[in-house]
């Protein structure tokens, strides 16, 4: 018999809630004196981290969009003065799928870690001059960008928060040999051997932050008459060595200008899907859903950063960076209807500045620039990945963050604003507070707005207020 | 040929005199206002030293009395070629918030010259290239200004040399007790150069026999005391190197206080430069 059977109908989400969340803050409580206080002796270190986030849509603040809790376990150890390793483990789990009933028909995506996405990175790091490897599941970030992901394209993104959350926590690691040579001081080769593969990850139809494919293609296979069975096959890259992504950069600093040049040859982190009509076994009619991850792309990179020491400009910060991919897979059909793939050589450009006004002021812009030499395929439109909109020669946007702080650095309030040419545009600004050494607390809002099928647009009713907090030890 | 030979044993001598380190000069009775404050720049920034290194506690005190605690690892070369004053490493440790927050500062030996800072922030898992804080800024949440903390350099400041002084004492926020109380001091008066710095003057009281600047006074435009900056000072070490191993600094306009003492000092410990470059951020753990 169920245990909530003899609740109210609404009091048993409620109650289901409680039992996910309330073991959770119970384990913390009770390790917390005294196996739970971090420790750090020198040679070795273990700290935890417990993050609480309840957020509700803006228009109905008793509708809630999440209820997150996350337990985080972070540890390094010095073997000797060439050797050391660390550790991450992160688990969570967001109640929102048993409180709010709109969400209660989705995949439940969000609700908690999958697979071993919980192994957030593990490795060992070796460093004797000139030589630094370090080898393990990791993340390497490249490019000079903030919240665009151009350059940055080691590891493949977790969106199930819309990219709302830290890039350290939407990135999704990856096991890999990471092997550096710094041949002078400030020039450095590094190469990336990474023989495992993940695909990017998202919400499905019915989670809370949901992009547009998922959505059509949900929309689409509700359709479908009840007598026909919905299969999906998906084909990874084989998992070997032979098979393995690899990446190259150059960095250098000459004369104040922080230089790269990247290059990285590996599988597409998208796929590239199908969907066909079959008679299975000759008999049972089935729709045929065919995502295959096996598309080969090179990337051609490259960035610098410049300050400006002297002069009018002086203080100034310059960044920018390029990116070429060859063989980038897109969708093509009409109206968000996906009827082959294509793929093309495609261009991204993100140029930056940086400056502190007002002393203590940080002011941040960047134009992004996306360009691709086709809209069309066969007659038809080809499609912009997070969106399936018919993609467009040219897609300029602008990104502009402020943040400040008062009282001793324990009051931070920031801003970040996304607009493109469109009219699409996110607005995030948030507040924390240090409460005490162990303790800050912080709220924020995300509004988005723009047409349906696009960016930002397609989170329009997901506009989403939320309060939280983060105590680590 | 025998000039490069030449070249490669000035570059060989160099190397050594930079790894061995600089003889502390000390202050002289004949010496102007500005050659005290360039031994006191020399003594702030261990620049005698080839390397420094020094694991602090850093206590921010508010105006309810509230505390707040911060552990950090700073790490500095003195570098003197290519341009390069010297480079400084500072990293977070604890709490564990804002633990391997890390700053790396290159700075140059033109005074005119804008240091070059990055950041690596645990939560980008990324080293950034940042436009440095203005000098006005208070930084890492102390009392302290950043041109306090960091940037401050001789060639900033007009000096006056206000003559030698017996030093009243100062009185410690933390344990009431009085420190150098009679200590022979050089008073020097420094005046900003720069348009709009947020203070009027400062005073500096450097010790006699060896130019340690053991207090900061803080004016505002109306000449009125606004902050205090006081050090203690030890010898460290085989060269015996003076060394700050406490501060203590107060706004007495908004009563916040910091503190922050020097747990472990090290000098001339053979520390690579290779550990002050982009990629020994990037290789951040936390």
């Amino acid at each position: 018999m169920h245990c909530f059977s003899n609740l109210h109908p609404m009091e048993a989400p409620i109650a289901q809630f409680k039992i996910k969340i309330l073991p959770l803050i119970f384990l913390v409580a009770v390790a917390l004196p005294p196996a739970a206080f971090g420790w750090d002796n020198g040679r070795g270190s273990l700290h935890w981290y417990w993050n609480t986030e309840i957020g509700s849509h803006t228009d109905d603040l008793s509708d809630l969009m999440k209820a997150y809790n996350s337990l985080q376990v972070k540890g390094t150890y010095v073997l000797s003065s060439t050797i050391s390793c660390f550790a991450t483990i992160k688990k969570f789990y967001d109640s929102v799928y048993d409180i709010a009933g709109e969400y209660r028909a989705g995949s439940h995506k969000t609700a908690k870690d999958t697979g071993t996405m919980w192994l957030r990175e593990v490795f060992l790091d070796y460093d004797h001059k000139p030589l630094f490897v370090r080898i393990g599941k990791q993340q390497v970030v490249w490019g000079s960008s903030d919240g665009v992901r151009a350059l940055d394209s080691i590891n493949p993104g977790d969106s199930r928060y819309a990219y709302l959350d830290d890039a350290a926590d939407y990135r999704i690691p990856l096991w890999m040999l990471r092997l550096e040579a710094s041949m002078k001081t400030d020039a450095t080769l590094q190469v990336l051997v990474i023989p495992d593969y993940e695909p990017h990850y998202s919400a499905d139809a019915g989670d809370v932050f949901v992009f547009r494919p998922a959505k059509l293609s949900a929309k689409r296979l509700e359709g479908l008459p009840s007598f026909i069975t919905v299969k999906e096959k998906r084909r990874y890259p084989p998992s070997s060595l032979h098979n393995s992504t690899v990446a190259l950069r150059w960095q250098q600093v000459l004369e104040g200008w922080e230089i790269t040049l990247n290059y990285k040859y590996g599988y597409e982190f998208y796929p590239q899907a199908q969907g066909g009509f079959k008679l299975r076994d000759g008999r049972i009619p089935t729709v045929l859903l065919e995502k295959d991850f096996r598309k080969h792309i090179n990337i051609f990179g490259a960035s610098f950063t410049k300050a400006i020491p002297t002069g009018a400009l002086r203080g100034f910060t310059f960044r920018g960076e390029f990116l070429c991919t060859r063989g980038k897979p897109y969708p093509y059909g009409k109206q968000g209807s996906v009827v082959g793939n294509t793929s093309m050589t495609a261009y991204a450009a993100i140029l930056g500045l940086d400056k502190i006004f007002f002393t203590d002021t940080l002011i941040s812009m960047q134009l992004v620039q996306f360009l691709h030499p086709r809209t069309t395929c066969k007659g038809q439109d080809i499609f912009y990945l997070p969106t399936f909109a018919p993609l467009r020669r040219s897609e300029t946007m602008m990104t502009f963050r402020v943040s400040t702080d008062f009282f001793a650095e324990r009051l931070k309030p920031e801003m970040l604003v996304i607009g493109d040419e469109h009219r699409d545009w996110r607005l995030s600004p948030k507040i924390s507070y240090e409460v005490n050494n162990h303790l800050w607390v912080y709220a924020g809002l995300h509004l988005f707005s723009g047409p349906r099928d696009s960016f930002y647009g397609q989170f329009k009713d997901d506009k989403m207020i939320y309060v939280g907090q983060t105590m680590s030890f | 040929m025998k000039n490069i030979l030449y070249a490669l044993l000035f570059l060989a001598v160099a190397d050594v005199l930079n790894t061995a380190g600089a003889e502390v000069l000390q202050p002289k009775e004949d010496m102007t206002a500005e050659q005290l404050m360039s031994l006191w720049y020399d003594i702030e920034y261990t620049r005698f030293a080839r390397d420094y290194k020094n694991y602090n506690t850093f206590i921010l005190i508010d105006r309810n009395g509230s505390h707040r605690e911060r552990k950090a690892f700073r790490s500095r070369i003195t570098v003197q070629r290519n341009g390069f004053d010297y480079k400084d490493f500072a990293v977070f440790l604890s709490p564990a918030s804002i633990k391997g927050v890390a700053m790396l500062t290159w700075v140059y030996r033109d005074p005119q010259k804008e240091r070059e800072q990055w950041f690596y922030l645990p939560s980008m898992k990324k080293a950034r290239r940042s436009s440095p804080a203005e000098d006005d800024d208070n930084t890492m949440g102390t009392v302290l200004t950043v041109e306090e903390m960091s940037s401050w350099r001789p060639e900033h400041e007009r000096y006056q040399l206000l003559g030698v002084r017996n030093y009243s004492g100062y009185v410690s926020f933390m344990d009431g007790k009085k420190y150098e109380e009679g200590r022979i001091c050089f008073l020097v008066e420094a005046f900003p150069k720069r348009q709009r710095a947020l203070h009027a003057k400062r005073r500096y009281w450097l010790r006699k026999d060896d130019g340690c600047c053991i207090l900061v006074e803080v004016f505002d435009h109306s000449d009125k005391l606004f902050k205090t900056i006081f050090r203690q000072f030890d010898k460290l070490g085989e060269k015996r190197y003076p060394a700050v191993v406490y501060l203590e600094a107060q706004d007495l306009r908004t009563s916040e206080k910091t503190v922050i003492r020097g747990d472990k000092i090290m000098f001339d410990s053979g520390i690579d430069e290779s550990q002050f470059t982009i990629e020994y951020l990037q290789r951040s753990q936390w």
